[in-house]
């Protein structure tokens, strides 16, 4: 058994070497572990050795692992939503989003970015991590042009660059959920792994669901995707004005109260005020004859 | 403790290995080989997630890289590939080279058997839907034609 520790704590300094990330697995997954017997204790104490950064935080969480997080958010979201299945605007929403996408923070993920238009009057949008990327009609309806537009959809972006649904899981959860992928990588569990697993998974899910549609997230995560919003949109080449403008047109039409926007956001004037502090106000968007005519052609009918 | 000596050996010279290896693995579920350090340039071939790259020299957020076992160069922007390790036999148990947090990226974890677990709890959720979502790829073809006819000037050009 000494030996098996020796040759164990050995690799281990050979993965130390091999990593640039380093850090102390939590104590919650191996003790858990060792008291349901499903490892033995020089089992544990050699993961917690040889693993760097376990259970850190949401900065473990690998592209793919956020793909498959984010397609379960998307189709919680799509349970209380219809899909308006109009074509053409799917694909002008889809071509303008997927080319901001690649002036984000995050122009790569997983399975990339894609967009769909909800068939509902609320003024709403949802951004699902990995960047499934979701609103509905009644903001289509606010946007007067291409470039307000580009602003709804950027700020949606940089909500999934800033990993903010991500950020929404409850620490416990996420530090429960990425030992138990540490220990089952390590060929630990002998079974029984899945079910931990999807419990930790359908938690998360409901953590980050709960939090787009019911809670909001905190005002400067909406303050960093605002910024974040501004910058896709001097990069791409798009008046960040859009922005300010899409504000004043909900502090117009939100009403209090009602299940949407207004509910999980900052009031308009608080983060025009904010752009504001960073150099961007609302003014009208300069005409421009082809983005005008296929933002028409697109949405005239939305 | 002899019997030892040269396992250890061994193994710090196995450390140096990892450390110096300049290659890489792809993270996302595939992405373009470009023929220029830009979203919006032609692509030579699309890598898959797990293969691996040699990195030739970099240039801002891209990576010149060759692929492994061929002589196909190009270019591969850095958010998609990693320096952890990527095993591909998911289901496999730890083999000897690879730590268990490496093994956070071996396609296990939230996986496809996962999301299966977790659907058959909640039948009523739509992933018809995000299916389809997956499908909606633009070129960049389009998106360069788009920026061009709109006669927008983004960062770094048009091409």
């Amino acid at each position: 058994m000494k030996k098996a520790a020796f040759l164990l704590l050995c690799l281990s300094m050979t993965f130390f070497a091999g990593c640039k990330t380093m850090g102390v697995v939590s104590e919650v997954g191996t003790t858990v572990g060792v008291a349901s017997g499903t490892i033995s204790e020089s089992q544990a104490e050699a993961i917690k050795r040889s693993s760097a950064a376990l259970a850190k935080s949401f900065e473990d969480i690998t592209p793919e692992q956020e793909y498959y997080i984010g397609r379960s958010v998307g189709a919680v979201i799509l349970s209380s939503y219809k899909v308006w299945n109009n074509e053409k605007a799917t694909d002008y929403v889809n071509v303008l989003g997927q080319t901001l996408a690649l002036y984000s923070r995050t122009p790569e993920t997983y399975r990339g970015y894609a967009f769909l238009i909800l068939d509902s009057d609320e003024i709403n949008a949802f951004a699902a991590p990995s960047g499934f990327i979701f609103i509905t009609r009644g903001m289509l309806r606010l946007c007067n042009n291409e470039t307000e537009l580009a602003a709804v959809l950027a700020h949606e972006i940089a909500h999934v660059s800033e990993k903010h649904g991500l950020k929404a899981i409850r620490r416990s959860r996420l530090t429960t959920a990425l030992t138990t992928i540490a220990v089952e990588g390590a060929g630990a569990f002998a079974g029984g792994h899945l079910a931990e697993l999807t419990e930790a998974f359908g938690g998360s899910v409901a953590d980050i669901t709960g939090t787009l549609m019911t809670n909001g997230y905190s005002r400067a995560f909406e303050r960093e995707a605002d910024a974040g919003a501004v910058a896709i949109l001097r990069a791409a080449g798009y008046d960040p004005a859009g922005l300010p403008n899409m504000l004043s047109a909900m502090e117009i039409h939100l009403k209090p109260g009602a299940p949407d926007f207004a509910n999980t956001h900052p009031a308009p004037r608080n983060r025009i005020a904010e752009l504001r502090q960073m150099g961007v106000q609302a003014r009208t968007i300069q005409a421009h004859h082809v983005r005008d005519a296929r933002f028409k052609n697109a949405l005239g009918s939305v | 403790m002899r019997i030892h000596i040269p396992v250890l050996f061994i193994c710090l010279l196995l450390a140096g290995t990892a450390v110096m290896a300049g290659t890489l693995q792809v993270q996302t579920g595939s992405t373009p080989l470009r023929e220029m350090p830009s979203f919006l340039a032609g692509t030579i071939t699309n890598l898959s997630y797990g293969q691996t790259v040699e990195i030739l020299s970099r240039q801002g957020d891209w990576r010149r890289v060759k692929v492994a076992g061929s002589k196909t160069m190009g270019w591969v922007h850095a958010s998609a590939l990693t320096d952890r390790k990527i095993e591909l036999a998911a289901g496999d148990a730890l083999s000897g080279s690879v730590s268990s947090d490496e093994l956070a990226l071996a396609g296990k974890g939230f996986s496809p058997e996962v999301e299966a677990a977790f659907r058959a709890e909640n039948s009523k959720l739509n992933y018809a839907d995000i299916n389809r979502m997956e499908t909606f790829r633009i070129s960049p073809e389009t998106s360069l034609r788009f920026l061009r006819e709109g006669g927008l000037r983004p960062e770094g050009g048009l091409q």
